[in-house]
C-alpha cells in the first residue's frame, strides 16, 4: 500500500518534472527558431542592401564621373613626359602636394570638396590644389537611377 | 487551546469504513491534484502565449520584415552579376521594391499622404491623398525604392501601404559596355551580348558567383571618349573600335558608338542597338594588305627583296587599279607596304595566286563566322565565284568584308608569331565551352613571317600612312585603311570608313587597337582629309597613350635594332623623310 504510494508519488513528480522540461526545451525551440528566422531575415535584408551598395559604389565610380571630378578638384594625372631619360624625368615631373590632408565632406551625391589650408605656409615651387566649386551634373543621383529603371524591353 | 484551521484536513477516520472512507479520500485528492496541475498547465500555456511569445510579435518591424521578405516569390532566382576583368561591377540584379497602396486598409490618409509627400518630392501631398482616398482596392504610389527609401516608408506604419519586390537588372556603367554586355527583357531573360549568350548560366547562378568577363572598364571608357571625340571631331556618323590581347585573343574592349544605355531602353534605337565591332561587316580597304603582304612573306622566303611597279595604274579586263598617293615608281614590298600601294600590293596577290592567296585567308579565319560566344556575329561577305580578278582587289581590301572583330583576331595571330586566336569574352576559369585554350597554341603562319610583319608594321608608323600614331617608347606598329563605301552608284567617294589597326610593341606584340571612323569629314586642322593617317590613327595613339599608363607598361628606352633593318629595305624611297 505505501509502495504503491511512493510509486504512485514518483511518477507523478517524474511527469511534472518531464513535463516542465518538455515545455522549457520546446521554448527553446522556438525562441531559436524565431532568432534564426529573424537573423535569416536580416542577413537576406543586409545581403540585398550590400548589393545595392556595391552597384552605388560602381555607379559613382564610372570612369567619366571620375575624370569630371577630379578635373573639378584639379586633381588631374600629370601628363608623363614620353622622354626616355629618367633623371629629366624627375626633374620635370612637378607633382602638386595638397598642403593639408584632404578632407571629405558629406559622402552623398555632391562632389567630395577637398580643404585646402591658406594659412600655412606656402613655397615658391609647390603648386597648390584649390577646390572649385563646380558641382556635377544632376543625373549623378543613384536613386533616381534605380526609379527611372526601364529595364527589359517588351516582346 | 485555538485549533489551527487546516487542522480539520489531517482528521483520521476511525472505525469498520475507515479503509473505504480513506481510499475515497486519496482518490479525491488525486483527483483535485490532476485538476489543478491541469489549470497550472492551461496558465502557465496562456503565460507564454500571451506574454512571452505575444511580446515578441508586438515589434511591428519584424512582422512588415516578415510581410516584405514573403511578398517576393521564392522561386525568382537571383541573376548573376557580370563583373570585368578587375572585378567591377558591369551589370547586377537588385531587389527593388514598388509601393502600393489598398485604399481599404488605409487607417489615416491624410496624414500617410503628408509623411510620402514628405519623403519623395517627385509628388504632391494631393496626388496622394487623391490616390489614398480612391474607391479602389489597389493604386501604385511609387516604383522601384532603394532599400533606404523602403525602411523610411515602413516607419509611417500605415497598413494599408503595401510593397511589391522584384529583381531589376542594373548596369551601373550606363551606356560604356553596353553593346559587349548586352541587355535583358521584362522577364529578365536575356536578349543580347553576353547576357544572352550565358542566359542559362546566368539566371540559373545556383553558386552565386558572377560572370568574369575579359573586358576592362578602364580602357574600354578610353577607347570609347577617344573613338567619341574623333566623331565628333570629324563629323562622322559612327566609329567602333576594339582592343585585344594577341596572345589569347582577349577582348579588352569593344566599342561601337552610338550606343545606348542599357538602364534605360525606351530610348534604345536599331540604330544604336546595332553592334559595329562584331555584326557589322564592312570592306576594310588597306589594313587587308597586311595579310596578302604576309601571305607573299609566307611563301616567298625573298619576299622582301621582290620589286612591283607601280608606274602606271594597272588594267586587268575592265577594271582600273589606282593608287590613292601615286609614287609613280618601282616599289619594293615595304615600299609597297608602306605608302600602302593598291597597284603593288594587287601585284603581290596576283603572283601569290587566287588559290595561294584563298588559302591563306582561309587559314587566318576571313572566310568563315568568327567562333566566339558573342551572339551578334557577322558573317563576312567575299566574292562567290571567286575570279582572278578578285584575287586583285582583295588583297588590298575591297570585295571582302569583315567584321572588326574578326579582323583583329586575324591581326592577332599575324604579330603573335603565327598562332591562331579565337577571341574571347570570358575569363577562362569559367568558361564551359569546349575547345577551350588557355593561351593560342596552334601555329598557322610561320615565325619568321610574324617576325617580318612587325616590323613592316612599324615601318608604317615611324616613316609610312600611321605616323601620328606614333608613341615614344612603346613601339606601335600599325596599318591604316581608307575604304569608300560602296553606295548605290559604285563606291561613294566621299563616303569613307577610315580605319587603323595598331600593334604595340612591336618587338614583342601584347595588344591590337583597332578604331574605324564612319563618314569622318575633312576639317582645316587635317587639311581637308579625312583619310584614316588623320582621322583613325592620331585616334588610336592617344589610345595607346592612355593604355600604357592605365596598364602600367614602362616605355623601351632604346629603340630596338629592327628599326633600323626594316629602314636599310626602303632606303631609296624619295620624298618621304627617313
Amino acid at each position: 500500500m505505501k509502495l504503491g504510494r511512493i510509486t504512485t508519488g514518483c511518477i507523478l513528480s517524474a511527469v511534472l518534472v518531464s513535463g516542465a522540461l518538455l515545455f522549457i526545451v520546446s521554448q527553446k525551440v522556438q525562441s531559436t527558431e524565431r532568432d534564426i528566422n529573424f537573423l535569416e531575415t536580416k542577413i537576406a535584408r543586409e545581403k540585398e542592401s550590400v548589393r545595392v551598395f556595391q552597384a552605388e559604389w560602381a555607379y559613382l565610380n564610372r570612369p567619366d564621373r571620375l575624370e569630371k571630378l577630379a578635373a573639378n578638384s584639379q586633381l588631374e594625372p600629370t601628363a608623363i613626359p614620353q622622354s626616355l631619360d629618367r633623371q629629366i624625368m624627375i626633374q620635370t615631373v612637378v607633382v602638386p602636394i595638397p598642403i593639408r590632408k584632404p578632407v571629405f565632406e558629406k559622402m552623398d551625391n555632391t562632389p567630395a570638396l577637398i580643404q585646402v589650408s591658406t594659412q600655412t605656409e606656402k613655397t615658391e615651387d609647390t603648386p597648390i590644389i584649390t577646390p572649385q566649386n563646380n558641382s556635377p551634373e544632376k543625373d549623378e543621383n543613384f536613386a533616381d537611377l534605380i526609379q527611372n529603371l526601364e529595364t527589359g524591353v517588351g516582346e | 487551546m485555538k485549533r489551527h484551521p487546516l487542522a480539520r484536513l489531517s482528521f483520521t477516520i476511525m472505525g469498520n469504513k475507515s479503509s473505504a472512507l480513506e481510499k475515497a479520500r486519496s482518490r479525491l485528492v488525486l483527483l483535485s491534484a490532476f485538476f489543478i496541475i491541469a489549470y497550472l498547465v492551461v496558465a502557465i500555456r496562456m503565460f507564454d502565449l500571451m506574454i512571452l511569445q505575444g511580446m515578441f510579435f508586438v515589434d511591428e518591424n519584424i512582422t512588415q520584415e516578415k510581410q516584405a521578405i514573403s511578398t517576393l516569390a521564392p522561386k525568382e532566382m537571383r541573376r548573376a552579376d557580370i563583373v570585368d576583368r578587375n572585378g567591377v561591377l558591369l551589370a547586377t540584379s537588385l531587389k527593388t521594391a514598388s509601393l502600393f497602396a489598398d485604399p481599404k486598409l488605409v487607417v489615416d490618409a491624410q496624414e500617410t499622404a503628408k509623411e510620402l509627400a514628405k519623403l519623395f518630392s517627385s509628388q504632391s501631398y494631393e496626388s496622394y491623398l487623391e490616390k489614398l482616398q480612391k474607391k479602389n482596392r489597389f493604386v501604385w504610389l511609387k516604383r522601384n525604392l532603394i532599400p533606404s527609401e523602403q525602411n523610411k516608408i515602413m516607419l509611417i506604419g500605415d497598413p494599408g501601404l503595401a510593397f511589391r519586390e522584384e529583381y531589376q537588372r542594373v548596369y551601373p556603367q550606363g551606356e560604356l559596355v553596353s553593346h559587349t554586355i548586352g541587355y535583358v527583357s521584362q522577364d529578365n531573360k536575356g536578349l543580347a551580348g553576353l547576357e544572352r549568350a550565358f542566359q542559362p548560366l546566368l539566371s540559373e547562378n545556383k553558386k552565386e558567383v558572377s560572370l568574369k568577363t575579359t573586358l576592362d572598364v578602364r580602357l574600354q571608357h578610353a577607347l570609347r571618349q577617344e573613338i567619341q571625340n574623333t566623331i565628333e571631331k570629324f563629323s562622322a556618323k559612327a566609329g567602333t573600335g576594339l582592343i585585344m590581347d594577341v596572345n589569347n585573343g582577349d577582348v579588352l574592349a569593344m566599342v561601337s558608338l552610338p550606343d545606348f544605355d542599357p538602364n534605360v531602353k525606351g530610348k534604345m534605337s536599331d540604330d544604336t542597338a546595332f553592334n559595329r565591332a562584331s555584326l557589322g561587316v564592312y570592306e576594310l580597304g588597306s589594313v587587308f594588305k597586311i595579310f596578302s603582304t604576309a601571305a607573299l612573306v609566307e611563301s616567298n622566303d625573298n619576299a622582301l627583296t621582290m620589286t612591283f611597279d607601280a608606274t602606271e595604274p594597272l588594267k586587268r579586263g575592265r577594271y582600273t587599279i589606282r593608287d590613292y598617293h601615286p609614287e609613280k615608281r618601282i616599289l619594293t614590298v615595304p615600299e609597297v607596304f608602306m605608302v600602302s600601294s593598291n597597284i603593288g600590293t594587287a601585284l603581290m596577290g596576283e603572283s601569290i595566286g587566287t588559290d595561294g592567296l584563298k588559302a591563306f585567308y582561309k587559314k587566318l579565319g576571313l572566310f568563315e563566322k568568327p567562333d566566339t560566344v558573342l551572339p551578334e556575329v557577322g558573317s563576312p561577305l567575299y566574292p562567290r565565284p571567286w575570279r582572278d580578278i578578285n584575287t586583285l582587289t582583295a588583297s588590298y581590301g575591297h570585295g571582302i568584308a569583315v567584321s572588326p572583330l574578326q579582323l583583329v583576331t586575324a591581326v592577332s595571330t599575324i604579330v603573335n608569331g603565327g598562332y591562331s586566336v579565337r577571341s574571347r569574352f570570358i575569363l577562362p576559369e569559367q568558361e564551359k565551352h569546349e575547345n577551350t585554350f588557355e593561351t593560342a597554341s596552334v601555329r598557322v603562319i610561320k615565325e619568321e613571317t610574324s617576325q617580318v610583319m612587325r616590323g613592316l608594321l612599324r615601318l608604317v608608323v615611324t616613316d609610312g600612312t600611321a605616323r601620328k600614331a606614333e608613341v615614344t617608347g612603346y613601339e606601335v606598329g600599325g596599318k591604316t585603311g581608307t575604304a569608300e563605301k560602296p553606295g548605290a552608284h559604285g563606291y561613294d567617294r566621299n563616303k569613307l570608313i577610315s580605319s587603323f589597326v595598331g600593334v604595340f610593341p612591336t618587338s614583342a606584340p601584347k595588344y591590337v587597337v583597332f578604331v574605324a571612323i564612319d563618314e569622318p569629314h575633312g576639317i582645316k586642322e587635317s587639311y581637308g582629309y579625312a583619310t584614316a593617317g588623320w582621322t583613325a590613327a592620331p585616334a588610336a595613339g592617344r589610345i595607346i597613350k592612355r593604355m600604357a599608363s592605365l596598364l602600367g607598361i614602362p616605355p623601351i628606352e632604346k629603340p630596338q635594332q629592327q628599326d633600323e633593318t626594316n629602314k636599310l629595305l626602303v632606303s631609296h624611297t624619295e620624298g618621304e623623310a627617313l
